[in-house]
């Protein structure tokens, strides 16, 4: 149950998501992908993505201005 | 459309167009009714630019999809090979094209007890010994074909290395294969030590057996049996009997001699222990060689040999002494199984290659035989009515011999009508010139001369034979020597002096070699191998420079033209006097059953005789006896530092050192 860490922050979209696809890559079954961005549409993008890449969505929430959140894969 | 109505579908359009813009996709675009103002088609537009948009934004995510695949399974199939490196038995190194080390697997470094740290990036002269590097150094030179040598490892170990050049449409650097062979030359070293052992251990105890057999036949014949006069024919036929039976222990001991003989030189054929000979040869004067050497056969069963060599033939290269083994085994089945008419043997070139053939008018071969005649101890013919005259080895050798040069033989033949036997050997394209390996006999010879026996002059009643094709020389030659008391005979080529040497036997020969019909080797070759006349010395007195090739036939010493007159006499007296007075032997032998049959051999040919059995001993013994001459067994170890010690004493510097057998050296 591997943890990756990506910053994303200061990243205009589309990148974090970008990003997310990037590293999905290299993600195994079980592991948990961490986001911190601080893109005012990150919080859409990454639910659609989840949906899109049928990838579980564990949580997301607001941390001092800035938006983390975990994906399953 | 009143001014709050139209300012309300505004507002919604705004939001409509912020939803979009925090990516909120499924927004219901505004859609009014009445639209004087073609709200709708803004609307319209407005969604089809958000519907644009993500799309844009999902073909970006597919390509940032596919390029991160792209690259996973770059970094898995880089992972994968850098495995196979890592867990290679042999290793590996890679030499870019400036000289520096690029890639090397942990295999290399164990084998050279090298870190990572210490080679990765530097130049490979820099980091490597001379052995490796020298071949690396050929690899990056553009050198044609795969470089391979030998160098040495850590810890005493002994690698095999193979250079290729890396390339790819350009030439990118040099990739190096090291494989640890220690195992290898260990086995091949008991292989050697195994062959030469058994070699010996074989013929150690079939020398006595022999060398009794002989002295018991010739005590019999001198001694025994003149004096049993008896009309007893019971007597008799025991007499007969007992001839007989040791007539035949020697021949089937001499006939065990030679089996052995060809079983030890086909299994270090096989096994890749001879010392092959490389140098540039003609194929007529090879053919003349085994001619002459099967001389003897062909006069015996009068039948006739007939070459027809054709001219200008190219040279080959290879080893001398084998090839013409292999034509004196052809040309001797050939007459074994002929009974008249004649052999012929042709060599003539086919293309690029030169073949030679033995052609007889003998009983032939069946065509199933025709492969089987080069098995191994396969004889041909009626197993009840034919006794084997030879090994069964003979040709299997030839095909050893032939094959080794990169040549192919074989039987054309049918039952009745005789045999083809023909072997061809590629013509090289361009001739190279190659050092000859230094032949221990010849070494032996050689040694010989540096040690010479003490002259002590009896020349009463011998006779020379004079051979020169000069009517001056033999002129002088008769001059000199009768002025000192010796009796001469003169030949004026090969032919008469064979002639001669049958008629009356001399106990020395001058032999000239430029000479006609003959030549001074082939005379000697013939005289050498016949075993009435080999033990006969032979000195050649010749203008040309040839002394390896002198000693090669066996001859005793070689002088070159012009020759100094009292020289020439000091040898002829020592050579002579060899034979005649009671000299001191001391024979070193680790065997002692060796020991006794050669002194008893010795002795009769009146000889005083001592013994050592191993190095140390001999010294000794050498010191107190101080014999004459030192016959020992080649096996006994450092035999050359044996007689340099010996040299340098007092009293031993002339002493003829003679090695028997051909052990390790």
């Amino acid at each position: 149950m591997a943890v990756q860490v990506l910053d994303a922050k200061g990243l205009k979209c589309p990148q974090p998501t970008l990003k997310i696809t990037a590293m999905a890559v290299k993600m195994k079954p079980g592991d948990v992908l961490e986001v911190t961005a601080d893109c005012s549409t990150f919080e859409k993008d990454v639910r659609d993505w989840c949906t899109r890449s049928k990838k579980i969505l564990l949580w997301i929430k607001d941390d001092g201005g800035v938006k983390k959140c975990q994906i399953q894969f | 459309m009143p001014d709050t109505v139209l300012g309300d579908v505004i507002k919604r359009l705004t939001e409509y167009a912020k939803g979009i813009l925090s990516h909120d996709f499924q927004a219901e675009p505004i859609r009014i009714s009445p639209d004087p103002y073609n709200i709708n088609e803004l609307s319209s537009a407005i969604e089809q630019l958000a519907t644009e948009y993500r799309e844009s934004l999902l073909r970006a995510e597919e390509t940032v999809w596919r390029q991160a695949i792209a690259e996973r399974q770059m970094e898995e199939m880089l992972l994968y090979e850098t495995s196979i490196l890592n867990n290679m038995a042999d290793g590996l190194v890679a030499i870019n094209q400036n000289g520096i080390i690029d890639i090397f697997n942990p295999a290399f470094l164990s084998m050279f007890n090298l870190s990572d740290r210490e080679i990765a990036g530097r130049e490979y002269n820099e980091i490597f010994a001379a052995d490796l590097t020298s071949l690396i150094e050929k690899g990056m030179s553009g050198e044609k074909g795969t470089i391979k040598g030998e160098i040495s490892l850590a810890n005493g170990r002994i690698g095999r290395v193979i250079v290729n050049p890396i390339l790819n449409d350009e030439f990118l650097g040099s990739v190096v294969l090291v494989h640890d062979i220690t195992k290898e030359k260990e086995i091949d070293n008991m292989k050697t030590d195994f062959i030469s052992t058994v070699s010996h251990e074989l013929r150690t105890p079939l020398t006595s057996v022999l060398g009794f057999a002989k002295i018991i036949k010739r005590r019999l014949n001198d001694d025994i049996f003149p004096q049993v006069k008896t009309e007893d024919k019971k007597i008799q036929k025991a007499i007969n009997q007992v001839e007989g039976n040791i007539g035949i222990i020697i021949s089937e001991g001499e006939r065990l001699t030679k089996l052995i003989n060809d079983v030890l030189d086909i299994a270090k054929m096989e096994a890749g222990k001879i010392e092959w000979k490389k140098e540039a040869l003609s194929i007529g004067e090879i053919i003349e060689r085994a001619a002459t050497a099967t001389y003897a056969l062909f006069e015996q069963k009068g039948l006739r040999l007939v070459k027809d060599i054709e001219d200008g033939l190219p040279e080959i290269i290879g080893d001398r002494d084998r090839l013409i083994q292999v034509i004196i085994n052809l040309i001797s089945n050939a007459v074994k199984f002929t009974d008249k008419g004649s052999v012929t043997c042709t060599a003539k070139r086919s293309g690029d290659q030169i073949v030679v053939s033995v052609i007889d008018t003998g009983r032939g071969i069946a065509k199933e035989d025709t492969l089987k005649v080069f098995e191994k101890f396969k004889q041909v013919g009626e197993v009840l009515t034919d006794k084997p005259a030879g090994t069964g080895l003979g040709l299997p050798i030839c095909k050893q011999i032939v094959e080794h040069h990169g040549g192919r033989i074989w039987v054309e033949s049918e039952l009745g009508k005789g045999s083809v036997f023909s072997f061809a050997l590629p013509v090289p394209s361009e001739t190279g010139i190659s050092m000859e390996a230094i032949d221990k006999d010849i070494f032996i010879r050689q040694l010989r001369e540096h040690i010479t026996a003490a002259p002590q002059p009896n020349i009463s009643g011998k006779t020379i034979l004079a051979v020169d094709d000069d009517p001056n020389i033999r002129e002088f030659l008769r001059q000199e020597l009768e002025a000192v008391g010796y009796r001469v005979n003169e030949a004026s080529d090969g032919i008469e002096a064979i002639n001669m040497i049958k008629k009356e036997r001399p106990d020395l020969i001058l032999l000239d070699i430029m000479m006609p019909k003959m030549n001074g080797f082939d005379v000697a070759a013939v005289i050498k191998s016949d075993p009435a006349t080999m033990d006969i010395p032979i000195i050649i007195l010749s203008i040309i420079e040839d002394k390896e090739r002198g000693y090669r036939i066996g001859v005793d010493k070689y002088l070159t033209k012009p020759v100094n007159t009292d020289e020439l006499l000091h040898e002829i007296e020592t050579l002579i006097s060899k034979g005649a007075s009671k000299k001191k032997v001391l024979v070193v032998d680790e065997d002692e059953t060796t020991i006794k049959t050669l002194s008893e051999a010795l002795a009769i040919k009146g000889y005083n005789v001592v013994s050592a059995c191993n190095g140390s001993e001999c010294i000794v013994r050498a010191k107190t006896e101080m014999p004459d001459v030192i016959i020992m067994d080649s096996i006994i170890s450092d035999y050359d530092n044996i007689v340099k010690t010996l040299k340098f004493e007092k009293g031993l510097e002339n002493v003829l050192f003679i090695l028997l057998g051909k052990g390790k050296r």
